[in-house]
């Protein structure tokens, strides 16, 4: 009878133990609605603080969602934690790295910023916003060789997409090809009539 | 109104913060407020600040800038190098962060580290920070020597250095320097005297190069006509160190060679340093040097005490012991070579910093040499040198 009543008692245990595992469930999902709710009324904190009662690190809709709203509170050193945790949760998902790249540039961590765009090709190596953008930083740093690979791609993929063109044109200029430069800025025009910043570059090239 | 707001702010923040550490950290709180220090120019509460923050895992750039800023205006290069290198890694290209590891560097005497920093720079960004990377003439300098010896067979020894630093590019140096010596004496054999003079004239040239921030190369060459009683040797002397420097430790290997129509001597040498963080700079080295003549190796022990006493006065204390006969120290430089081998050696330098273009040293120093003729006798010779340097 002694040994029925232990089994008994063991058997609740493990039945409240996964009752407890089963339960965050709901209140995560509760958690997350709140949160939303808590970023369209602008109140992020909130949405973080309803988050983190029901956090769980291995979670990446969690750390991934948190990173967002520690962005969108400009706590910014905050929400590179949790997307730096979101990302290796999973290395291949593209958007934490895009969340983590928000957060590096509102801290100018411009190589954070170049190491999250490289990863993100390595994934998505047509990934048009990461090859612009990779290819922007490189222009700012004078790397017009390995901007100029970065825009060329972009172009290939959208001939018609004029701010991909005018930065390859500008790059081409700075490289020193000047016949290539000339063509590009040309075809910036054809896009954007009577553009400046194309105009501004036939005119250097005259 | 906007202004007044966030002055407002920040004295709220202000408020908030005396009870240290138990105020929640977060990234908002930490950026006013260390700005807020950083622009008021209240280095000690930065400082204090700025370390509890990354201890509670908030590290970004402008936190790590500040910092930085703050420990080398404090005076610490230590700390403010290993801050502003941790900006650094955030962003690679900011002229603030290399500016002033430029400028810590060179607190550090690491002046090929510093350029390396600056070599980073664009020539406008250089100009906004005052960083001149290359100079036909960075610095001239002086030193003059004279002792005075406890034995009446040896007259008191002069020496005269001249020197000239260029830097042809901002990761290398190239120091030059021609020195001539002399001293006159009599050499006391069982059954005769016989006197003696000797001259001395060297031209040495020294080349540094920062392959990486904290690894350098160095070569040097040192040409010396020695003239001892119209009895002429030529000396060339090569050399060759590899030198890093991670944060407070120094590490550095040599090795050299001077061939003459005597023998070769080689010799080979291990430093290394640590410097401790804090406004003193006190700076430890210790070295060995393995010195090879006629198949006879020796070693040789060296050990250099630094600090600073103010923000212009350094002061470094040093000795060295073994048989230096043909020994070469402070980067070949200086070539003990003579009559009289030098077996122990200690010395104080002061370096007074006047201010931003000249530096004046004087070294006292205590040496005991061994007599050429009889190397059981041993006589005692007191130092002093005077040096300027005159940067342009």
């Amino acid at each position: 009878m002694a040994i029925l009543r232990m089994f008994a008692t063991g058997f609740l245990l493990l039945l409240q133990v996964s009752i407890i595992n089963a339960q965050p469930d709901s209140r995560i999902n509760e958690a997350f609605a709140r949160s939303y709710k808590a970023e369209q009324n602008g109140t992020y904190s909130e949405g973080v603080a309803d988050l983190k009662s029901v956090y769980q690190p291995d979670n990446y809709a969690m750390n991934a969602r948190l990173g967002w709203l520690l962005f969108l509170s400009k706590q910014y050193t905050e929400s590179i934690s949790y997307y730096d945790k979101a990302i290796k949760l999973k290395p291949y998902a593209i958007e934490s790295r895009f969340g983590m790249i928000k957060a590096c540039n509102a801290l100018e961590s411009w190589d954070m910023v170049k190491e999250q765009y490289e990863a993100i090709l390595k994934i998505d190596s047509q990934n048009t916003t990461s090859l612009y953008w990779l290819g922007v930083l490189l222009y700012n740093r004078k790397e017009y060789d390995q901007a100029a690979k970065n825009f060329e791609k972009i172009v290939n993929l959208y001939p018609m997409d004029y701010g991909s063109v005018i930065m390859l044109a500008w790059t081409k200029l700075f490289q020193g090809k000047k016949t290539d430069a000339r063509v590009l800025f040309d075809h910036a025009i054809l896009l954007s009539p009577g553009d400046s910043s194309a105009t501004d570059g036939l005119n250097l090239l005259k | 109104m906007l202004r007044k707001f966030s002055y407002i702010i920040i004295i709220l923040l202000i408020l908030s913060y005396p009870a240290k550490g138990q105020h929640e950290m977060n990234f908002q709180f930490v950026d006013t407020l260390t700005y807020h220090y950083y622009e008021s120019g209240d280095w000690e509460n930065l400082i204090e600040l700025a370390n509890l923050a990354v201890k509670e895992g908030i590290d970004y750039k402008y936190l790590r800038q500040r910092a930085g800023y703050a420990y080398l205006i404090s005076g610490d290069y230590i700390r403010a190098a290993r801050n502003l290198e941790k900006a650094l890694k955030y962003d690679s290209y900011d002229p603030f962060t290399l500016g002033y590891l430029y400028y810590s560097n060179l607190g550090l005497f690491r002046a090929e580290t510093a350029g390396y920093y600056s070599s980073g720079m664009t020539p406008d960004q250089r100009k906004n920070y005052q960083i001149k990377s290359t100079k036909i003439v960075e610095s001239i300098d002086l030193e003059l020597n004279t002792a005075f010896t406890s034995t009446t067979l040896r007259s008191d020894p002069g020496y005269f250095r001249l020197g000239l630093l260029s830097r042809p590019l901002s990761r290398l140096s190239l120091y030059q320097s021609v020195s001539a010596f002399n001293q006159m004496g009599t050499i006391q054999y069982p059954t005769q005297k016989f006197r003696f003079q000797i001259r001395q004239f060297g031209y040495y040239g020294l080349i540094k190069y920062a392959v990486l921030p904290h690894w350098n190369i160095k070569a040097a060459y040192h040409f010396i006509y020695y003239d001892f009683s119209s009895s002429i040797t030529y000396s060339n002397l090569g050399y060759a160190a590899l030198s890093a420097d991670f944060d407070m430790v120094t590490l550095s290997i040599n090795a050299s060679a001077i061939h003459n129509n005597q023998y070769v001597t080689k010799q080979g040498g291990l430093k290394a340093g640590l410097i401790i963080p804090g406004r003193r700079n006190l700076s430890f080295t210790g070295g060995v040097n393995v010195l090879n003549q006629q198949d006879t190796s020796r070693l040789i022990y060296s050990g250099i005490v630094g600090i600073s006493l103010s923000d212009k006065v350094r002061m470094n204390a040093d000795v060295t012991y073994g048989y230096q006969n043909y020994y070469n120290d402070f980067d070949a430089m200086y070539l003990y070579n003579s009559i009289d081998p030098v077996i122990f050696r200690t010395g104080l330098t002061t370096y007074f910093m006047t201010n931003k273009k000249i530096t004046f040293w004087l070294n006292t120093g205590y040496e005991r040499k061994e007599y050429f003729e009889n190397n059981d006798y041993y006589y005692n010779q007191i130092s002093i040198l005077g040096g300027l340097q005159w940067l342009f």
